[in-house]
């Protein structure tokens, strides 16, 4: 009996599903192949890079912290279980970073005022640079939140994660988290409507 | 339900987890309170524009080469990125991509199912060569087991490939493995310099300068070339050891199978277990086991290396054993006419040629006849030992059968057993097993070819270890005599400290001593010259003497011994009454009755 024939469609799944070769490309990854972790770059960098732009309000530092995001997921990958999404996993390495950054925000601060076409990172003095092409007043009013605030509001009302994965990543309370959101929205709600 | 109350249920009523007893009361003050509705309706406002936030976006720079860059140089690796479809221009969404990219994969299909046929009569021309083998076979897949491997200038990855005419080189505590399928592993040893000089189906050739290979060759014989300045290992369906000096100079030690060593119009058969060297201008030498004689050896590497003649073979021929047959089956081509016959008989001693070989055409003798003689001695050998051990199995066995039917005769439940006979007579075969056995054994120990280098390294080991552990306890030895001599040396400095302490305070109790006394002497001159006392009877009396006059005289009548001047009644008992008027005089007279005692004794 002769195999039936694969439809154009089906193939078409394989081809863009790109779920069913994660696992693959990080095992391969883990072994060593750059190719599989190129791959993963790939799919995901354009995620992390909108988180970081979000958090940092600065499109250099973004990259900078996307490169660093990615630089220690490759290094780290032998800890990644598999037991969440890829992309799940380094958006908690960005949070991470994000929060070793704000610890180290003097030493930060202090080369990024040494510099001219960074001083926009202090935004006591001007409006963040958030390259959205969208609601502007709303990008520039998530920048001007409070990190804590904003970084809840960033992965739970526009990454989707609920609260007890956001508590994992930024190792806190369920409870601080679901108050960081409410501040968060206030804040925002306030903001809007000036 | 309150204002605030309300405000901190918003975000729970939006995402439906309230709780369904709340849910009345929320609504309610929803209708009641304007203020807390509008809050409500603002909120779920402004979720509806956050969802309309995009969760992407492209940095504006290629992030890649950094990253990549800074992971070569993190883990000093550089991963060579294949230019590959899928890398470029990738982007999730939109359904034009998606045609996009099925076209894409249609394309390289379609490409690669012409490869293919084109391929496919070549492919099936040669049956013996695995297909794998013919469409991977221009690149070797080459895996980085530790420390830093270089492909010409580049640091190479976890996993790369090596082309025709690539040069790598491992450093010092560097290996890496050249894979191909169907041809087998080669694992190139740190402070390795090879190149790939050709990868086709039927030669894969690489050329070592310097350093060490171990090769595991897979493939049908005369497939794998590794040249070096002095020789070339072709396999013959092998596992091997070959290891190349700056100046060419090579050792091979073959461990499975058979290698050829060529170079200079010579060939030398190697087989397992067998050590051959090769010198740069001259070529292989004659094969020998490692724990030949040394007498051997030396005449061997005489005739190969430094011209030597027919003195040189005889020694070879006297100290040759039946393990060294193969040294001089590869003699044999080498030696002159008249040696020939010579090696010739001392060959067939120990082993029958191959083929019924007439005296007058063993000069003429080929390699591929003394490469067939060399395997038919391989075979019988393994053979023989393959018959030793099959023999001591089943001695083995029946031994253990004669003693279970011993035991089985032991008469169970009657006491007239005569255990000492039975013991000897057990004994007795024991012995007899254990001496058949241990001929067989010794038999066989002849046989196995232990390398020296390997005892060698053992002993060099074992000392080692012996000389890291007498160290090590040297080490504790004089750790504790230091802390014993430290302890001594504390203990002497707090000796010594007392010991001036005490003087000193000894010192010091002299000093006051000394003051004490001489106030003690003061006072007594000062009351000396003050009072005088005297003997006025039985009574001692005191007189105070004014300045500048004289004590006044006492008639001798009235001086008396101190015998003399006892109470002529002694209390018996001290009553309260006399002991307090005691105490009292004590006091009162105090310094005087002192004086007065100090009168008496003197």
């Amino acid at each position: 009996m002769l195999a039936e024939p694969i439809k154009e469609e089906n193939i078409l799944e394989l081809v863009v599903d790109n779920s069913y070769n994660e696992t693959e490309l990080v095992r391969n990854a883990r072994q060593g192949d750059g190719n599989c972790f190129k791959r993963l770059f790939e799919i995901n960098v354009n995620r992390i890079y909108a988180f970081c732009l979000r958090m940092a309000a600065n499109p250099q530092l973004a990259e900078e912290i996307t490169q660093d995001v990615f630089v220690k997921a490759w290094e780290n990958l032998h800890k990644f279980r598999g037991e969440s999404k890829f992309s799940t996993w380094l958006h908690s390495i960005a949070v991470n970073e994000f929060l070793t950054q704000k610890r180290m925000q003097k030493r930060f601060m202090q080369r990024f005022t040494s510099t001219d076409d960074v001083l926009k990172y202090d935004r006591h003095g001007e409006k963040p640079e958030v390259h959205f092409n969208t609601n502007i007043d709303l990008e520039n009013a998530i920048s001007s939140l409070p990190e804590q605030a904003k970084m809840v509001l960033i992965l739970h009302d526009i990454e989707g994660y609920k609260h007890k994965e956001i508590a994992e990543m930024i190792n806190i309370e369920v409870g601080t988290s679901k108050a960081h959101l409410h501040r968060a929205r206030k804040i925002l709600r306030e903001e809007l409507s000036k | 339900m309150k204002c605030n109350e309300f405000e901190i249920l918003i975000d729970d009523r939006i995402e439906g987890t309230l709780p369904s007893g709340q849910k009345e009361f929320f609504e309610k003050h929803m209708q009641e309170c304007s203020a807390c509705r509008k809050e409500y309706e603002e909120t779920v406002k402004l979720l509806e524009m956050v969802n309309t936030l995009p969760k992407d976006a492209a940095p504006a720079h290629n992030l890649w080469s950094n990253i990549e860059s800074r992971i070569s140089n993190n883990k000093g690796k550089i991963y060579k990125i294949q230019d590959n479809p899928s890398s470029n221009g990738y982007s999730e969404n939109g359904n034009s991509d998606k045609k996009n990219r099925f076209l894409k994969y249609a394309a390289i299909s379609l490409i690669a199912a012409m490869i293919l046929v084109a391929l496919l009569p070549s492919l099936f021309l040669d049956k013996d060569t695995p297909i794998l083998n013919k469409v991977m076979a221009p690149y070797w897949k080459v895996t980085t087991v530790s420390g830093t491997t270089t492909v010409g200038t580049n640091v190479i990855g976890a996993i790369d490939s090596l082309k025709p005419g690539d040069w790598l080189e491992t450093k010092d505590s560097s290996q890496a493995i050249l894979e191909v399928p169907g041809l087998g592993k080669v694992t190139v040893e740190s402070n390795t310099k090879i190149q790939l000089v050709k990868s086709e189906t039927n030669e894969h050739r690489i050329a070592i300068e310097y350093g060490t290979i171990n090769a595991d060759i897979i493939s049908k014989p005369r497939t794998f070339f590794v040249d070096s300045k002095s020789a070339t290992a072709i396999d013959l369906g092998c596992s091997y050891t070959y290891t190349v000096q700056k100046n060419g100079d090579g050792v091979l030690y073959v461990k499975d199978g058979m290698v050829s060593l060529e170079s200079h119009g010579r060939e030398s058969i190697v087989p397992a277990g067998k050590f051959c060297l090769a010198k740069t201008g001259i070529g292989p030498g004659t094969p020998f086991r490692e724990n030949t004689s040394a007498t051997l050896k030396e005449a061997l590497m005489k005739y190969d290396f430094e011209a030597g003649g027919e003195k040189e073979v005889e020694t070879i021929l006297k100290n040759a054993k039946k393990s060294d047959v193969f040294t001089l089956i590869n003699l044999l081509p080498r030696v002159d006419d008249q040696n020939k016959t010579k090696v010739y008989t001392v060959i067939t001693n120990y082993s029958a040629s191959p083929r019924n070989i007439p005296k007058d055409s063993i000069p003429k003798l080929n390699t591929k006849e003394l490469n067939e003689w060399i395997q038919e001695f391989q075979e019988e050998w393994q053979k023989e030992m393959k018959e030793n051990m099959n023999q001591l199995k089943e001695d083995l066995k029946k031994m253990n059968k004669e003693l279970r039917e011993n035991l089985s005769k032991i008469p169970q439940g009657e006491y007239n057993f005569d255990g000492e006979q039975f013991n000897e007579e057990f004994q007795q075969k024991i012995q007899e097993n254990l001496e058949l056995h241990m001929e067989k054994l010794e038999n066989l120990n002849e046989m196995i070819v232990i390398p020296d280098e390997l005892i060698e390294k053992t002993i060099e080991e074992s000392l080692e270890k012996t000389n890291k552990d007498l160290e090590r306890n040297s080490e504790r030895i004089d750790r504790e005599m230091e802390r014993l001599q430290e302890r001594l040396e504390k203990m002497n400095k707090g000796i010594q400290d007392n010991l001036e302490k005490q003087n000193e305070r000894e010192e010091e109790l002299k000093e006051k001593q000394k003051e004490r006394e001489d106030q003690w002497n003061e006072k007594e001159e000062k009351y000396k010259k003050k009072y005088k006392g005297y003997w006025k009877g039985k009574e001692y009396h005191f007189e105070e003497v004014p300045e500048g006059s004289e004590a006044p005289e006492v008639p001798e009548t009235d001086r008396n011994t101190p015998e003399e001047i006892k109470p002529e009644k002694q209390p018996e008992t001290e009553t309260p009454e006399n002991k307090e008027e005691k105490e009292f005089n004590y006091q009162e007279n105090g310094f005087i009755n002192n004086y007065q005692h100090s009168a008496l004794t003197n």
